[in-house]
């Protein structure tokens, strides 16, 4: 199934930030990361993604690091910052809320769970 | 092929300008094009087959990026697709995973550029701000520029054309103005005498003053010698039309005079009222010397005849001067003749009675009565209306309605206008608006300074309302003799005028009107002058004819009425309505008026006897005349 474009724009950087609580991450790794984890729905290709991470670098979100990964060859490694950890508990916060209201509607059915739990804590 | 081999490649259609962009300054200075901050360096480290580093490229070089910026996204995307093919993608779904190059490009360099510093992003917003004002300065400068420098002015009548309209109805036989040309022509203006001791000096010098001239007598010799020029001035004074033609081929040699090209330049048609020359207007002048100087010779030599044939011609050339131009320029020399045969006649009456018949002194008196058709002479002024009106078609557009804007020719008539301004000085707050105005104007037509002048000016109804006001008040200058101009209601409007904040909106009325008149004139004054000087000649030929018929002269100026002179000329000084003061004094006549300062100083004469308005003291005596005594 397709994701609406803005419905993934609000998605994505919540989904890349708690892809990144788990530790720092390069690139095609979190796109490897969301393909599977969502079950392709949150799929991204690098057109989208880099672009995504540059700008929640310039919010002081996520900061990159180069480093050498396991095969020598340098990676840019992205990881959350402390304002990230916060903006991923506020924005874990809304889509829960968001997900109340969506079961309480109907929208989705009573027994379904958020696919993204907690946030920073 | 090596990952090297593949890089160079995508080099192969980069341009020169590309690898001098892609060379440090510190590399340039020392000669060297090495291109290392080219992006694609970072690529040949990573084993990517051509598509995929194609793609790179395409992302990078679309993103328009610094280049260090560049050589992070290209070794980024190279090492995301490393990573692809190595978990066993295949090249093609590694392509179509990556998404549209273009798009990312854009989004990529919108991310990248909001990571730049704070300081470059106030740089960016400054030069953003620069390029907005100078876009926006730019529209305003092109709506000025067309709104204003392209406007033309809309010319619906030819002030040049319209003056030779009318003369060339006069039949060619009739007109004076051919003889005085050819006489004009024949004076040798440039001819120098010589005085008792030597120094040379130009006869027009003291044809003014004749025989009060210590150098008449060299003058007299002159005269002598032109008489051909004065029997053509005596011509074309028995013509009753002047019938003057601008750029007349006949006029050539007369024209050459002035240093103009030749007859053709002469008032070319669409002349602004206010460049139109009048050096035919100047030069009867010049013929009213030279019959004066010839009348004085022959009042001399006792010739009565010649020199009632000498003043019966300059009878007409009031009316000649009159006729050379519709403008109070004319006319005012045309009373200023009127003036000096008046004087010339009185004198030769008083002083030469036994050279005039009976007969001679009707005819001179017929003749002083009809010249510019009779008293009081006063300036006409439907010309000074129309010269308003050529100065707001030669300076306004015309919407059709009677309305338009100012346009560049109005700001270089003003110019004009105030080109002669230094010698007049009248309002010392024009002092400043000449150097404005050509600094608005200098060097081309296409000056926006000068659009920014032009569209503080009110539109054209608004400005000629207001010229039109001034012009009527002006032409109360001319008719009273009483206020001087200073004190004028129109001198006060237009001082007013230029003091106050609507000098800018009404800039063509302030200049037009604020260079008039200079402190020496005092137009109401000369017309007054003359009328008085015009009435005292008429009333010396009825003393002298009185006094042939009694043997002596009147006690007083009744006994001349109404056989001998109509009525007794009243003081136009006089606030309580009193005639002009008369009385036997050694034995001859004095008449005079109490003049402006309105005492009776005793017939004390002012100052400057010839031109008393430019004084207000004494009295303003008429008999004896103040001409020199033949």
């Amino acid at each position: 199934m397709q994701i609406e474009r803005e419905l993934m724009r609000g998605a994505g950087p919540v989904a890349v930030l708690k892809l990144l609580e788990g530790g720092p991450k390069y690139g095609y790794e979190l796109v490897e990361a969301l393909n599977r984890e969502s079950d392709g729905l949150l799929k991204m290709g690098q057109s989208t993604l880099y672009p995504m991470l540059y700008n929640l670098e310039a919010q002081g979100i996520v900061r990159s690091k180069k480093a050498e990964a396991d095969n020598g060859r340098v990676r840019k490694y992205y990881s959350l910052t402390a304002k990230g950890k916060r903006r991923l508990a506020t924005d874990t916060k809304q889509w829960q809320t968001v997900t109340q209201a969506m079961l309480a509607l109907g929208v989705l059915p009573p027994s379904a769970n958020p696919a993204l739990e907690g946030g920073a804590g | 092929m090596t990952s090297e081999a593949l890089v160079e490649t995508l080099r192969e259609q980069d341009s020169w300008w590309f690898r001098v962009r892609m060379t440090p300054w510190r590399d340039l200075l020392c000669g060297r094009l090495s291109g290392s901050l080219d992006y694609r360096n970072a690529m040949t480290e990573f084993d990517l087959p051509l598509p995929l580093l194609q793609t790179v490229d395409e992302v990078v070089q679309r993103s328009r990026l610094w280049p260090r910026e560049r050589s992070d996204v290209a070794a980024e995307l190279c090492a995301h697709f490393a990573d692809g093919l190595r978990a066993g993608h295949t090249v093609e779904e590694l392509q179509q995973s990556f998404g549209s190059a273009k798009e990312s490009a854009q989004l990529i360099r919108r991310s990248k550029v909001r990571c730049r510093s704070l300081g470059w992003h106030l740089w960016r917003r400054i030069w953003q701000a620069t390029v907005v004002s100078a876009v926006f300065l730019a529209t305003v400068c092109l709506f000025l520029f067309v709104r204003y420098v392209w406007a033309e002015p809309t010319i619906t009548f030819d002030l040049v054309e319209e003056h030779d309209e009318i003369n060339r109805e006069i039949p060619e036989a009739e007109r004076a103005w051919p003889h005085y040309r050819n006489g004009l022509v024949a004076i040798d203006r440039r001819r120098e005498l010589y005085d008792a001791a030597g120094e040379p000096f130009s006869a027009i010098d003291v044809l003014d003053e004749c025989p009060s001239d210590p150098r008449w007598p060299q003058v007299k010799e002159y005269l002598a010698e032109m008489e051909v020029p004065i029997q053509l001035f005596i011509a074309g004074g028995e013509c009753e039309q002047l019938g003057f033609i601008n750029r007349d081929p006949g006029n050539d040699a007369w024209t050459r005079w002035f240093n103009t090209h030749g007859w053709e330049d002469y008032n070319e048609s669409g002349t602004p009222g206010c460049h139109i020359l009048l050096a035919q207007t100047q030069d009867l002048r010049m013929v009213l010397r030279y019959l004066k100087g010839a009348t004085y010779v022959a009042l001399e030599e006792r010739d009565g005849p010649r020199a009632m044939t000498l003043l019966s011609a300059m009878m007409n050339l009031p009316d000649h001067a009159r006729q050379s131009f519709d403008g109070a320029i004319a006319d005012l020399v045309a009373i200023a003749h009127v003036r000096t045969i008046s004087q010339l006649i009185a004198a030769a009456v008083m002083e030469y009675p036994d050279l005039f018949s009976g007969d001679d002194l009707n005819r001179l008196s017929q003749g002083l009565e009809e010249m510019l058709g009779g008293r009081p002479f006063e300036i006409r002024w439907t010309g000074e209306h129309r010269l308003v009106d050529d100065f707001l078609q030669q300076s306004f557009t015309d919407d059709g309605q009677g309305n338009g804007q100012f346009t560049i020719e109005g700001i270089r008539l003003l110019l004009s206008h105030l080109e002669g301004i230094g010698e007049k000085e009248l309002f010392p707050e024009l002092s400043g608006l000449p150097e404005q105005a050509a600094e608005a104007l200098e060097n081309t037509k296409f000056e926006l300074a000068a659009a920014a002048i032009i569209a503080q000016i009110a539109d054209r109804r608004t400005v000629q309302e207001k010229m039109h006001e001034l012009s009527e008040l002006d032409f109360e200058t001319f008719r009273d003799p009483l206020t001087p101009l200073d004190e004028s209601q129109f001198y006060q409007e237009t001082e007013s005028l230029l003091k106050s904040a609507d000098r800018e909106r009404l800039l063509p009325v302030a200049v037009f009107y604020g260079t008039r008149f200079s402190h020496n004139y005092n137009y109401g004054r000369q017309v007054a002058w003359t009328n008085m000087i015009h009435e005292a000649a008429l009333v010396a030929i009825a003393l002298e004819q009185y006094r042939r018929r009694e043997g002596k002269w009147p006690e007083n100026l009744a006994a001349l009425t109404p056989q001998l002179l109509l009525a007794v000329p009243p003081d136009p000084y006089s606030k309580e309505g009193a005639l002009l003061t008369y009385r036997v004094e050694d034995g001859r006549p004095l008449l005079y008026s109490i003049g402006p300062n309105q005492q009776d100083d005793e017939g004390t004469p002012p100052s400057d006897a010839q031109q008393p308005w430019k004084s207000a003291d004494g009295d303003w005596v008429l008999l004896p005349s103040s001409e020199p005594n033949p």
